[in-house]
């Protein structure tokens, strides 16, 4: 009842994001397509990654996304947008997702349509341990998934590093305030005559 | 399954439902108790000093994008935290130095962004 009612507000707020007139208003939407998804993830006992979507998507990406809008510098759009250009790559690419979705649910849960050849899917009720979602994170990620892990943190340095190289400006440098020099200064070192 | 899972986050939720109700009932009651006296003045937006003229959207310094951009790459390190501070002692040693490296790792970056005055102003 409650999952329903959260996947009806993400699927509305969801359309919204594309349909706002005005960009702020559509990274608002954004914002409550992330913590409905999260409160949906938090239903499905997927508790840490849906406090990581309150964490990250709501707290940073969606400031960056303000960012993005402000930066960007449109208006409030007057003429109709033409959705209809838009249609086919993305109607492609949705399908795409699908079919990913539709095959891991096929192959690893339940299965839609009778399996030819193999025999019967895996009852995952069965395999469930009563770890909590963190837990089972913390011991796989750091062990037996640890290039993985180590990646992502190259990826963040990398990103990091491009950040800085790109909105940085090197040629001017920052005046600095030496506050030992300012202490040390004397009357005796910084009077003189000047002939 | 669900018995537990209502039991642990019972609290959770009457907190929630706690703080909605009462958030409406200040907003309601600050609307309903206060005296409505507006004039245009009032309702204008309110800038110290001088009317206010701009657009609110200005355009403004690359830093302040380069700065959240750095706090969502320590937001993720932390995030990283929570799970190998909760199974620590259930992963060898070797999940220890991971996390150790990938520290490391950020660690570079950091230095590197204080080292360039990357977060500094003018």
């Amino acid at each position: 009842m409650l999952f329903l009612l959260l996947s009806i507000v993400l699927i509305i707020s969801a359309i919204l994001v594309i349909s706002a007139q005005n960009p702020v208003h559509s990274v608002f939407f954004l914002v409550l397509v992330f913590l409905t998804s999260a409160f949906s993830l938090f239903l499905l006992e997927i508790e840490f990654v849906s406090l990581l979507f309150v964490l990250v998507y709501v707290g940073a990406i969606a400031v960056l996304f303000l960012f993005v809008v402000m930066m960007l510098d449109i208006k409030v759009t007057k003429q109709e947008k033409d959705f209809m250009i838009y249609l086919p790559m993305g109607s492609f690419l949705g399908l795409i997702f699908f079919l990913e979705i539709f095959l891991t649910l096929q192959e690893n849960f339940v299965p839609f349509l009778p399996l030819s050849g193999r025999e019967l899917y895996i009852n995952w009720l069965n395999c469930i341990d009563s770890l909590t979602n963190i837990k089972v994170l913390g011991q796989l990620l750091y062990t037996y998934y640890f290039p993985f892990f180590l990646i992502a943190g190259i990826v963040l340095l990398v990103a990091m590093v491009g950040a800085i190289v790109l909105t940085l400006n090197f040629t001017q440098k920052a005046k600095h305030q030496f506050v030992f020099r300012q202490i040390l200064r004397e009357k005796k070192n910084s009077i003189y005559l000047i002939k | 399954m669900p018995s537990l899972f209502y039991e642990e986050y019972f609290p959770v939720w009457i907190a929630l439902f706690v703080s909605i109700f009462l958030s409406i009932i200040i907003f309601t009651l600050s609307y309903i108790l206060a005296i409505q006296n507006p004039d245009t003045e009032k309702l204008s937006s309110y800038e110290c000093g001088f009317d206010p003229y701009e657009d609110a959207r200005n355009t403004f310094d690359i830093r302040f994008y380069l700065v959240a951009i750095l706090f969502i790459i320590f937001d993720l390190e932390a995030v990283f935290f929570f799970p190998w501070a909760i199974s620590l002692s259930h992963i060898t040693s070797w999940g220890f130095w991971t996390m150790i490296d990938f520290i490391i790792e950020l660690a570079l970056g950091f230095f590197y962004a204080w080292k360039i005055g990357a977060l500094e102003w003018e």
